[in-house]
């Protein structure tokens, strides 16, 4: 699992996932995503387009990122899921918590809202 | 590759490796089988929850227990078997969760059930023998089904490339894991298994849940791991050492050989491929370490993976070969063997030959009596014994015992008799003739005697016409002196070193005269050196004591003492060559 990520334009930040979001990956992503999207306030758009696999640990990983920005009062969106990785959040019925948008565009437009 | 019908199993040990080392075996095999990107997905979510769930909350003890996943290929359908001893859980009883209202709230708690549930096509369980058994089973994909669904989740590359990868693993860290290092007493770091050659070109994911729990063994020096007729249920692979096969016992230190079992082979699988007991004896060199997999594991998992079969057959074809080699090279030394004892036996007699066994020895001699005998112990001995006239009027007796055993006693022996029949039968004028014999045949026989190989040799020179007798002795026995009517007693002999050592000896020669009916018995240390069964010796007490008042001629002295040494051996076979020669003077009337 890597992480890495770039301010964009407008106040945005991008962090964008490549990898398995499986029990080693959740452990890799843990500390770094946490202090990304966690510390301060922010509008951040986590791309997932690169993310090949998710389970119900990194489901984990993707909620308390999103708990924890919104804690700070800032806004964390995702982006660009594979269809299986979609499936497996809206299966887990947390594709209504997190803010799912098909890509970036989307993405920017939900974190101006 | 794609099989209708196929059959994968892997076996993990309950710890957190077990759920990549099960997902990374469903990539492998997702790819192998060609069962498209999206039911890999599938499989390789609900296995990494399921054995994340039994990894967690199965097991109330720290023991190791094995997480078993079988992987069933069927023309219309995939099935994933996931089995375990531990506490019952049903998943399919567990209420489908509440789905959170707020980000809050939201908890992951059974939500690794649930995804199982959802992302199966069917999901059954079972509670049987103690073990937890949920089956989930999918609609096989179709081969020609076009790939567009897979497309947008397929990483092949990278994933291929992941995948290979179990170890090293990259911690959170960001520190390496280069081997796996699970604690727990049958964890084992089995690296280097995949470098044995059974295992050549196996996956390493594939066989190391399934290798981690079969029981390591050390073993100590000369333990003799399998012996025929033992029923054998595990196939052993030398991790370290070495394991020698002898086909004959070992401790009777058989001409018979042994084959080597070195590190990375195994032994055992003959037994159980055919189910009969063990055949040869398997023993352990010292510092031998072996793996051993029980029959079910190696039937059922281990031989279907086709890597496998196809080293253990390169393995048997190997030993085949080698015990082929092995046979031959028996049948070889055992023709070389019974040549060599066929030619001992001839040394033999061809020994024997050249002795002057009849009785009686000079029937035209009616002045004298002369009779020998000797028998020869189980191995070729050395002992000898001759008489024969060197003229009308003298005869030349000699005993003797060559030193040693076998054949070189043999050959010398021979040489020694050769020689002395020579010297003695050389035209000498009447004085000193005894002295060169006994001086002629000492130098021919020390010289170029590399092996230092010496004779013990009484020899006499009877002259008919008186009874007086000149003798020599090198180093041999006394021989009795039977005067008529007189005790038997033990002939004075000049002192003189044994034959064959210094070639520049001058012997000292005796001389006595025998009146009519006098007897000298000669003997070799076979006789005095009789053992009873109480490890006592004849001795010559009991030699003379036989001769004691002894009326008889000269073969009744032989018969005598044979007699008496046979009773005090009771029955045992003499260890040693046993020689006699009777000589009696009777004169002429």
């Amino acid at each position: 699992m890597k992480m890495d990520s770039q301010p964009l334009d407008g106040g945005i930040t991008l962090i964008r996932l490549d990898g398995r979001l499986d029990i080693e990956g959740a452990e890799t992503l843990d500390q770094p995503l946490t202090y990304a999207t966690s510390t301060h306030p922010a509008r951040i758009a986590i791309d997932l387009s690169a993310v090949s696999f998710l389970a119900s640990i990194g489901i984990r990983t993707l909620l308390s990122a999103a708990r924890g920005q919104a804690s700070r009062g800032g806004k964390l969106v995702m982006f660009g899921a594979q269809p299986m990785i979609r499936r497996v959040l809206q299966t887990a019925g947390v594709d209504q918590l997190l803010t799912l948008c098909d890509d970036l565009d989307a993405a920017r437009k939900a974190l101006a809202d | 590759m794609h099989s209708a019908h196929a059959r994968r199993s892997l076996r993990l040990i309950n710890d957190s490796g077990a759920i990549s080392a099960a997902s990374a075996w469903l990539r492998t095999l997702g790819d192998s089988f060609d069962l498209g990107s999206e039911l890999v997905f599938r499989l390789d979510l609900c296995a990494s929850e399921l054995v994340a769930n039994i990894v967690s909350y199965a097991f109330d003890d720290e023991a190791p227990h094995t997480i078993a996943l079988d992987l069933i290929l069927e023309p219309q359908s995939v099935k994933l078997v996931v089995a375990d001893d531990g506490r019952e859980f049903d998943p399919l009883e567990l209420p489908e969760p509440v789905t959170p209202a707020t980000l809050e709230e939201a908890s992951v708690g059974g939500l690794g059930v649930h995804l199982v549930r959802q992302f199966a096509d069917q999901v059954s369980y079972e509670r049987t023998s103690g073990r937890n058994q949920l089956t989930l089973a999918w609609t096989r994909p179709s081969r020609s089904s076009p790939s567009g669904s897979r497309t947008p989740v397929r990483r092949g590359v990278e994933r291929r490339r992941r995948q290979a990868a179990v170890f090293p693993l990259i911690r959170a860290d960001g520190s390496r894991v280069g081997h796996d290092a699970r604690v727990g007493g049958e964890r084992r770091a089995l690296g280097f298994i995949s470098r044995l050659d059974l295992f050549r070109d196996v996956p390493y994911a594939l066989i190391e849940g399934l290798l981690a729990h079969c029981a390591q063994r050390d073993y100590p020096d000369e333990y003799v791991v399998l012996a025929p007729g033992m029923q054998n249920d595990h196939v052993a692979l030398v991790l370290a050492g070495r394991l020698r096969v002898y086909l004959d016992d070992p401790a009777t230190d058989g001409q018979g050989g042994y084959t080597v079992i070195g590190s990375g082979e195994c032994a055992g699988e003959l037994s159980i491929i055919d189910g009969e007991p063990a055949s040869a004896w398997v023993v352990a060199e010292p510092g031998t370490r072996l793996l051993l997999i029980d029959a079910h594991t190696f039937f059922s998992e281990l031989l279907p993976l086709p890597q496998v079969a196809r080293n253990l057959l390169r393995l048997m074809a190997a030993r085949m070969r080698q015990a082929n080699h092995q046979v031959v090279e028996q049948v070889r030394r055992s023709l070389v063997l019974e040549r060599l004892q066929s030619e001992l036996r001839t040394a033999q007699e061809i020994q024997s030959g050249m002795l002057p066994l009849r009785s009686p020895m000079f029937a035209e001699h009616p002045e004298i009596e002369c009779e020998a005998s000797i028998q020869q112990a189980r191995e070729i001995g050395g002992d000898f014994f001759d008489a024969f006239f060197i003229d009308e009027n003298r005869l030349f007796v000699a005993i003797g015992d060559v030193c040693g055993k076998g054949m070189p006693a043999a050959l010398l022996m021979m040489r020694t008799l050769t020689t002395l029949r020579a010297e003695a039968a050389r035209k000498q004028g009447q004085k000193g003739h005894l002295e060169r014999v006994m001086e002629r045949t000492n130098r021919k026989l020390a010289l170029n005697n590399e092996r230092l190989l010496f004779a013990s040799l009484f020899i006499g020179l009877l002259d008919t016409r008186d009874g007086s007798f000149r003798y020599a002795n090198a180093g041999h026995l006394r021989p009795v002196l039977l005067r008529r009517g007189d005790a038997p007693v033990l002939l004075k002999v000049p002192r003189n070193p044994i034959a064959g050592i210094d070639p520049t000896i001058d012997y000292a020669l005796g001389e006595t005269r025998l009146g009519s009916g006098d007897q000298l018995l000669l003997y070799t240390d076979g006789v005095t050196e009789a053992l009873n069964t109480r490890g006592e010796l004849f001795g010559e007490t009991r030699l003379l004591a036989t001769l004691t008042g002894l009326r008889a001629g000269a073969a009744g002295a032989i018969d005598a003492v044979r007699e008496a040494t046979r009773l005090f051996c009771d029955g045992q076979a003499p260890s040693d060559d046993v020689t006699l020669l009777a000589l009696r003077y009777i004169g002429h009337t």
